[in-house]
């Protein structure tokens, strides 16, 4: 397996905070990478540069083997990056069937004669849980099936990687269940790259083969999740030193 | 790929009842010149020519969500372009109106690019200075646009054949069927094409339609051209129409008369834009007798229309439908 995106020597600076230092990291074609850390490590400033929301301060990023960084977020859009927002977005006056719809065409010119594909859409649909309620308004829909629009609408630009930030923050244990199986298939059956944002420590352990851990915007640790939870930095991170001490003694 | 999905794609699904509703004004419109004294034809020709400019306000401000006070700025670049075509360099109204909407369009660019790049109240306020730049320069340039005294030597448009424009029943009627083809050519963008449905996103939330795929900078000042360009081409009639330019016409205030004949119509409806111009227009006319009475009158019926409904009049409009439709169901 080829590594799909590649980050090297990324750096951002907001005035005279480091949100991200010098961070290196790969994700393979077709794999399940969680991006973790304490709030503040810089996750979601990460995700910002490589879609294009935020320019890095220095560093460069490389998507199928071009370079992504300078790039408009409507142009890595076009290339196969789709994200989900940690504060939800939807279009509030929209039907959940306009939003799909609306997630198939963006990419393509106004001036183009293709057409989407409908079955591709009532796929998504019923992938997503929304076959039966298509005509309603997403501003009329609870946070947390706004959030999962927001993954059905990403879905529908037919993505290569999928950039998922928090998407299961405020979800109860069976929305979080079903979102988990939904995800997965999006990896297997689709064969979608996926790279995940979470606080929940089920998705990450139920879901990813790999996790990247930071900390002010650092790398402190990357692995497989078992040698991940046994690994000082992280867990002096996550609960501080003194926790460290504890498990020690 | 699978078949073409036709579901229109629209905020306001269109029906019946506001097709009928249209046909009958149209009709209504067609009879005025028949009917009425010339006077009355004289508001109703500027009735027209301000539901085409505010309507060409809805596709931007309605449709793409961008608040703008500068559209009577292009609404005058128009009018003065064409005058200066005609008049000083002697071109055929015909020719004229055409190089007018394409100067409205490249000057929109020039200013757009730029200025869509703020967002929201940043904007608004670029466009309100924007709006008394170009006031400024027709009321300083006065070997080309006159100043003060304002703009002459404007006449009706050549005869088109055996159409002669000098009368103004004749000329309501060219505004009319212009006002017609602007209104079909906005809601085919607006409410039938791909691109509508873009200015809906970028309206609804610009950070979700950039990261979807869509070009929001590209397609903001595309929308701000297209309606700065029908801005170019009413103003060019209006300038036609009223022989006479003068600064004031087209100064802060009128566009902002523009921005308030929308919402009080309704933003993002195209129709309600349309009915809000009417209004204006008219309330304006039946008390030219108190002019600075009308600005009372006016900002009361405004503040009492957005607080019974804020979607304006199209939106009591649909409440009256609706209820309508409930004593039916009821009955």
């Amino acid at each position: 397996m080829t590594d799909i995106l590649e980050a090297k020597g990324l750096k951002k600076y907001f005035g005279g905070i480091t949100a991200v230092d010098n961070l290196d990291f790969t994700i393979r074609e077709g794999s399940r990478t969680a991006i973790i850390g304490p709030n503040g490590a810089g996750k979601t400033t990460i995700f910002n540069i490589i879609t294009g929301d935020l320019r890095p301060s220095a560093g460069s990023i490389t998507f199928m083997g071009e370079r992504i960084e300078r790039l408009k977020p409507s142009t890595t859009a076009k290339k196969g990056i789709a994200r989900t927002f940690q504060v939800v977005r939807v279009f509030n006056n929209l039907s959940i069937y306009e939003h799909v719809v609306m997630g198939a065409v963006a990419k393509e010119s106004v001036f183009s004669t293709r057409s989407y594909d409908n079955e591709e859409i009532d796929r998504i649909l019923e992938l997503t849980g929304f076959a039966d309620e298509k005509d309603k308004l997403a501003g009329n829909l609870t946070g947390a099936r706004q959030k999962q629009l927001c993954l059905a609408t990403a879905l529908a630009t037919k993505p290569k990687m999928l950039l998922l930030d928090e998407l299961m923050a405020g979800l109860t244990i069976t929305e979080i269940n079903r979102s988990l199986e939904i995800l997965r298939k999006i990896n297997e059956d689709m064969g979608i790259t996926l790279a995940i944002i979470e606080h929940v420590m089920r998705v990450i352990t139920g879901l990813c083969e790999k996790i990247i851990v930071l900390d002010h915007g650092r790398k402190i640790a990357e692995g497989k999740p078992k040698e991940i939870w046994e690994n000082e930095k992280v867990i002096e991170a996550y609960l501080g030193k003194e926790a460290l001490d504890h498990v020690g003694s | 790929m699978g078949l073409k999905n036709k579901k229109p794609f629209l905020y306001n699904k269109s029906n019946l009842v506001s097709v009928i509703a249209l046909v009958v004004v149209f009709v209504a419109l067609c009879f005025i010149p028949v009917v009425y004294s010339t006077y009355i034809i004289y508001v109703a020709t500027l009735a027209i020519l301000y539901a085409m400019l505010t309507a060409s306000y809805d596709l931007l401000f309605g449709y793409t969500g961008q608040l703008s006070f500068a559209q009577a700025a292009f609404f005058g670049l128009g009018a003065y372009c064409t005058g200066i075509l005609t008049v000083n360099l002697g071109i055929n109204f015909w020719l004229s109106l055409p190089l007018t909407v394409i100067f409205a369009l490249i000057m929109a660019v020039i200013i757009g690019s730029p200025a869509l790049r703020l967002r929201g109240a940043y904007f608004a306020v670029t466009t309100f200075f924007l709006a008394h730049f170009v006031y400024l320069v027709f009321l300083n340039s006065r070997d080309i646009t006159g100043g003060p005294l304002g703009f002459r030597g404007i006449t009706r448009p050549e005869p088109l054949g055996p159409i002669n424009f000098n009368s103004d029943v004749v000329y309501y009627y060219l505004v009319l069927l212009a006002a017609v083809l602007v209104l079909l050519l906005l809601y085919a963008i607006c409410h039938r094409s791909e691109l509508g449905k873009r200015f809906i996103a970028i309206h609804e939330d610009q950070d979700l339609a950039e990261s979807l795929g869509i070009n929001t900078a590209f397609y903001k000042v595309l929308s701000f051209s297209i309606s700065a360009g029908i801005a170019g081409f009413t103003g060019a009639l209006f300038a036609h129409f009223f022989l006479l330019l003068h600064p004031q016409q087209f100064a802060w205030f009128q566009s902002e008369m523009v921005v308030i004949m929308t919402i009080v119509g309704g933003a993002g409806t195209l129709i309600g834009p349309v009915i809000g111009a009417a209004v204006v227009t008219f309330v304006l006319e039946f008390f030219r007798y108190a002019p600075e009475f009308r600005f009372v009158i006016w900002a009361i019926a405004l503040i009492v229309i957005l607080v019974i409904e804020p979607k304006g009049l199209m939106g009591i409009a649909k409440r009256i439908g609706g209820s309508i439709g409930k004593l039916r169901r009821a009955s």
